[in-house]
């Protein structure tokens, strides 16, 4: 298991690297304004969803978020 | 309390050419102050800049060359005067703002071309390094040198009226003015606004269809003022180091964030004429241009 | 520097010309409420949860925007407890009686203020069960940089928990907890962007679940879930954006979160979710996820006495499983000119599966803890 996190963590790395980036003319920047490019597209669902999975696995966090605690089990 | 959110439509007159806006106001009372904001806005501008009007700012800075006094300007002008000199750098010297006079060589009313000696008499008052400018004041020192801000102010007075719109609370819009486009922002619905550019030859088609979110469109060409002399087709841009219209490119256009940017660039092209077309493919701009042979090209990132 | 830039500079000096990327302040200048009603289902009529939402945001003034959020959330149903072995000798789950409902209810608020590059924001709230009482406040930080290209996120939030459990008077736990996330949005080129965040995590107090018992197998006993009296997680989320013009403005959303905590549970998740318009403000999502988790240390099914430990715990949520599960969500929106701007109607349905057997390199050993859920939401969102 640990030596698949450590290809994991090289592949996440390479993936984020900024190096690819190329600068958005301003005629094109409507595309990321689209409600669709957005991250949060619906927070409520988003919140609902993490809370649910949060509840019933062990993993959480990444999303940001309030950070308050609940008793749900 | 808000309104209706509206589209307004409003054709007019400015600065020599028919101009349009379009934008989405929240009720009449919005949309009226804003139209007679615009109408300010460029009122303004011309009275500062119209090379018409015998008591505009640019006028009476002209008159008094090589009277022997300097003209006191304010911050709009020298950030003019300091615009013009890096078009100046940036063209080696084809731009010229001290190059409007060659224009009486070349009137509409002519039917010939000038003599060799009447293109040097001319040139003997251009040159944009003798203008002896600072931060506050500006002073041409021989008698009949002009200052011409034409190729600068049209596509100024887009952004401007772009940025006074916006700086009331418009936050929708598209203005043209004589061919110079500058969006104030994109539709409520989030899509762009249909700009047409032209087709040079066919002047009632269009070339190319974009959807402008964001940002300038500048044109600069042949195919609205030009002489013809002697069935020769003579732009209206001169070039101050031959005293002659320039060729090589019929007409191009420049997309870019700000409009005065988008037409300094178009001038430029067009004054480079022949190498005009490989000078826009090496700064790697956004354009459309056409060739004297008709032959279009094309490279806009995203079309 | 490029002849766009050079020129661009000098004509920054005209008073009509400002940089049109300056952020100068607020994004968001409408009211927006939103009211969400979900559900929640478990498998073998195990629990069921309502959930209730409001939010409502305002901007105030020329750079604060303030928020409230309030949730009611309705549980009822049974969870097991621990596990058994029944008569041919197979470990069964034991489920608590199912005549229990409990509520919750939660209000969080907070307030930000836009400066032109930078973002702030301040926030608290509490949670409120019979059982369990939750505070926390928060605070963060959103920067702006390179032309509005890359934005970092720096977030850290505290609670303080209060546990409680009916039927165990002697439990007057504590719980302290830190989160703190460490983040970067980046828009790669005019279809996509990316944001990878890093999330750390520090518990201390109260963290066994006094609900949840373990099974001795030689003695026949019960003793209560013990966990250790901290917990560090640590969790690497990144989420891809990328549109795609050609099938009418689609776009596909791509997760991946890495998850490591100190009482040994690795876990992977992936969520991909493909925005799709339709016609006329229509938008379908359908939506797959995956996530896979190991073990805890002292996760055990059933204990001895010999290998007890002074921390043990059955609880299926700290066992190895994976999950699959795959959703659709359509969601409808109306633009409109007048007071009301515009109003989104959401809802969405989506199925879960937890099985031990979709763990990577697991096996249907932990089979007794598997079952399913699924989710049903409904939402009304209107911007003023």
């Amino acid at each position: 298991m640990k030596k698949n996190l450590v290809k994991i963590i090289s592949l996440v790395l390479v993936l984020t690297g900024v190096s690819a980036c190329t600068p958005v003319k301003p005629w094109e920047r409507g595309n990321l304004a689209l409600p669709q490019m957005a991250l949060d597209t619906d927070g409520q669902e988003a919140a609902f969803r993490q809370h649910t999975f949060y509840s019933k696995e062990s993993a959480s966090g990444g999303y940001g978020g309030h950070g308050g605690g609940c008793g749900c089990n | 309390m808000q309104g209706k959110l509206r589209l307004v439509n409003h054709a007019f007159h400015a600065m020599g050419s028919p101009c349009h806006i379009q934008f989405y106001a929240l009720s009449r009372l919005q949309a009226q102050e804003a139209k007679q904001s615009v109408k300010q806005c460029l009122e303004k501008l011309e009275q500062r800049y119209s090379r018409y009007r015998k008591d505009s700012f640019i006028s009476v800075i002209n008159n008094g060359s090589g009277l022997g006094a300097a003209s006191k300007i304010d911050a709009e002008m020298a950030a003019l005067l300091a615009y013009a000199d890096q078009c100046f750098q940036e063209s080696e010297g084809l731009f010229d703002v001290t190059s409007g006079i060659l224009r009486k060589l070349w009137s509409l009313d002519k039917t010939e071309i000038p003599s060799e000696e009447q293109i040097n008499e001319c040139r003997q008052l251009i040159g944009w390094n003798k203008v002896e400018w600072t931060q506050n004041s500006v002073y041409l020192p021989q008698q009949g040198m002009q200052l011409d801000f034409g190729g600068i102010v049209k596509e100024y007075a887009a952004d401007s009226v772009a940025q006074l719109l916006k700086s009331k609370g418009i936050t929708s819009g598209i203005i043209e003015l004589g061919g110079d486009i500058k969006v104030i922002g994109p539709r409520p619905s989030g899509q762009g606004w249909p700009v047409a550019i032209r087709n040079p030859l066919e002047k009632d088609q269009q070339s190319l269809q974009l959807t402008i979110t964001h940002g300038a469109v500048a044109s600069s060409g042949d195919y609205e003022r030009f002489q013809e002399i002697d069935g020769v087709r003579y732009s209206h841009i001169l070039n101050p180091k031959t005293g002659m219209p320039t060729t090589g490119l019929r007409a191009v256009s420049i997309l870019s964030e700000h409009c005065v940017v988008a037409g300094s660039i178009a001038t430029l092209a067009m004054l480079k004429g022949s190498k005009g077309f490989n000078w826009l493919q090496e700064n790697e701009l956004d354009f459309f241009c056409c060739l004297d042979s008709g032959e279009i090209h094309q490279q806009i990132s995203g079309y | 520097m490029s002849l766009i830039n050079r020129l661009s500079i000098a004509a920054l000096a005209l008073p009509g010309i400002v940089a049109e990327d300056a952020h100068a302040g607020r994004v968001d200048e409408t009211f927006n409420t939103d009211f969400q009603y979900a559900h929640y289902e478990e498998s073998n009529n195990r629990m069921g949860v309502d959930v209730f939402n409001l939010t409502a945001v305002a901007p105030i003034g020329e750079n604060f925007t303030a928020s409230l959020d309030l949730v009611r959330d309705t549980m009822s149903g049974a969870s097991p407890v621990m596990n058994v072995r029944d008569d041919q000798g197979q470990v069964q789950q034991f489920l608590s009686s199912a005549s229990i409902t409990d509520e919750r209810d939660a209000l969080t608020a907070s307030l930000g203020y836009a400066f032109d590059e930078v973002d702030i924001s301040l926030g608290g709230g509490v949670s409120n069960e019979n059982d369990y009482f939750s505070g926390h406040v928060n605070a963060g930080v959103s920067w702006a940089l390179n032309k509005k290209l890359t934005t970092l996120n720096l977030t850290g939030s505290v609670a303080f928990d209060e546990i409680t459990a009916t039927g165990r008077p002697e439990i007057n736990g504590r719980k302290t907890s830190q989160k703190y996330l460490l983040g970067l949005t980046q828009i790669i080129n005019k279809d996509s962007l990316i944001q990878s965040n890093m999330t750390f995590a520090y518990h201390g107090g109260f963290l066994s679940d006094p609900y949840k018992r373990v099974y001795i197998e030689d003695t026949g006993n019960q003793v209560n879930d013990a966990r250790p009296g901290n917990k560090f997680q640590w969790a690497w989320l990144t989420r891809y954006v990328h549109h795609f013009k050609a099938a009418n403005k689609a776009a596909l959303h791509a997760d991946y979160r890495l998850y490591v905590d100190d009482w040994g549970v690795d876990a992977h998740t992936v969520e991909l979710s493909w925005y799709q318009p339709i016609a006329d403000g229509w938008q379908i999502v359908p939506r797959f996820r995956y996530y896979t988790q190991d073990k805890a240390d002292f996760y055990q099914a059933t204990f001895n006495s010999s290998n007890l430990g002074a921390v043990h715990s059955s609880d299926y949520r700290l066992a190895g499983f994976g999950s699959l599960g795959a959703g659709i969500k359509l969601t409808k929106s109306f633009l409109m000119s007048g007071f009301v701007k515009e109003v989104k109607l959401q809802t969405a349905f989506d199925y879960n599966d937890r099985k031990a057997s979709y763990q990577i390199g697991g096996d249907s050993s932990g089979s007794f803890d598997d079952f399913s859920f699924y989710m049903v939401t409904a939402s009304i969102n209107a911007k003023f």
